[in-house]
């Protein structure tokens, strides 16, 4: 077995569903210190833990001390995102934006 | 004729034989100018439009290929203009809408006589010595985010971010403004703006055009416009003591008098 694998198996065995139900309320905790409640923040928990399971990139998940990886990686998710939000609100000068809906409705039917 | 101007919501007011024509940037529609086109109604024949995407623009017309590029918007500036029979226009473009207008005063010489960029960008994405607000990590985090429903994410965060920096008279003003935007178009038009790079365009434009600078400006900071200014021949710079990317909704009046005193220097 080369190491990869090892990896991989060792990876496998300590992230299950119980290291959601174990650390979940804690990095939550670590997301609404920067982001307030709501879909915005369900939505980083549940792209932190996606790619806890899923990412290749070993390094930036340290295995043995999951906690710290996760926490880690809310607090990175989490500055992104609201980033990511200011620059939006931003470009529009915290102008109402209204989704035109019909437009959308008539775009996705022609796709 | 008439599909252009149906296609693109093309309005038209004001007196006078020289034209404006507006364009509005990624976010806005051509309501973004409400505060300070009347400005300018007296003297000069005004054009505003919308892209395909936003505001009241005829959205069957979006096309992905077209679309895919700023090229493709400035085709469209073209057209309109063709449409109107336009020539030696004023082109007053916001953020990205800079680039168009500079791609299409390329792609038509002798279409535009001046340029008017309001807080400009030729690339957002920090590159070697180039300073351009963003690193690449940011601008994946934006598209990223974009997946999402990030109209209303940003919506609910408004209030917040408003007040911390333009205090709630500001808010309300602001709220009243508005704006409307094809969410799924806008992602696309997110793509072409933030991973544009135009800076090799910039020494090409030989057209007399302005520069005006907010103070602050996170998407397009101070740096951004010294590089404009420095490699874009014929080019007037303008800093307003202003924070934001947007100060012809925020600071109208200021906004108004650096492109009045630009077009009258011109003018001499």
């Amino acid at each position: 077995m080369d190491q990869g694998n090892f990896i991989d198996k060792d990876r496998k065995e300590k992230l299950s569903s119980k290291t959601y139900d174990l650390y979940a309320p804690l990095v939550y905790t670590s997301i609404l210190h920067r982001v307030p409640a709501g879909p915005i923040a369900n939505k980083i928990l549940e792209k932190v833990f996606v790619n806890a399971f899923t990412s290749k990139n070993k390094t930036s998940f340290t295995i043995h001390v999951p906690l710290v990886s996760l926490m880690n990686a809310s607090r990175e998710k989490s500055n992104l995102t609201m980033r990511a939000l200011e620059i939006f609100r931003e470009c529009c000068a915290g102008t109402t934006i209204s989704i035109n809906s019909a437009n959308s409705k008539k775009n996705t039917q022609d796709r | 004729m008439k599909d252009v101007l149906k296609r693109n919501n093309v309005t038209i007011t004001g007196d006078g034989s020289n034209v404006m024509l507006f364009a509005h940037g990624f976010g806005c529609d051509q309501n973004a100018w409400k505060y300070v086109k009347d400005a300018f109604a007296q003297h000069y024949k005004l054009v505003l439009f919308d892209y395909v995407g936003a505001g009241k623009s005829d959205v069957t017309m979006y096309d992905f290929s077209k679309y895919a590029s700023l090229q493709g918007y400035a085709t469209d500036v073209i057209e309109i203009c063709d449409a109107l029979n336009l020539k030696d226009v004023i082109f007053v473009g916001h953020s990205v809408s800079c680039m168009i207008g500079g791609l299409a005063s390329l792609s038509r010489p002798g279409l535009f006589k001046k340029l008017i960029f309001v807080c400009p960008s030729p690339c957002y994405i920090s590159k070697g010595d180039y300073v351009g607000g963003f690193d690449q990590l940011t601008i994946d985090s934006l598209l990223e985010v974009m997946e999402e429903d990030y109209i209303s994410w940003a919506k609910s965060l408004a209030p917040v971010i408003m007040s911390q920096e333009n205090g709630k008279k500001l808010t309300q003003e602001l709220s009243e403004s508005f704006c409307s935007i094809d969410p799924i178009i806008a992602k696309q038009f997110a793509r072409v703006t933030f991973l544009s790079d135009n800076r090799k365009d910039l020494p090409s434009i030989t057209v007399e055009n302005l520069t005006i600078q907010c103070a602050d400006d996170m998407i397009a900071p101070v740096a951004v416009g010294q590089y404009i200014h420095e490699n874009t021949p014929y080019n007037t710079m303008t800093i307003l003591n202003a924070r934001g990317h947007c100060p012809h909704m925020s600071h109208p009046i200021e906004t108004i008098e650096a492109i009045n005193i630009f077009l009258e220097e011109m003018s001499l």
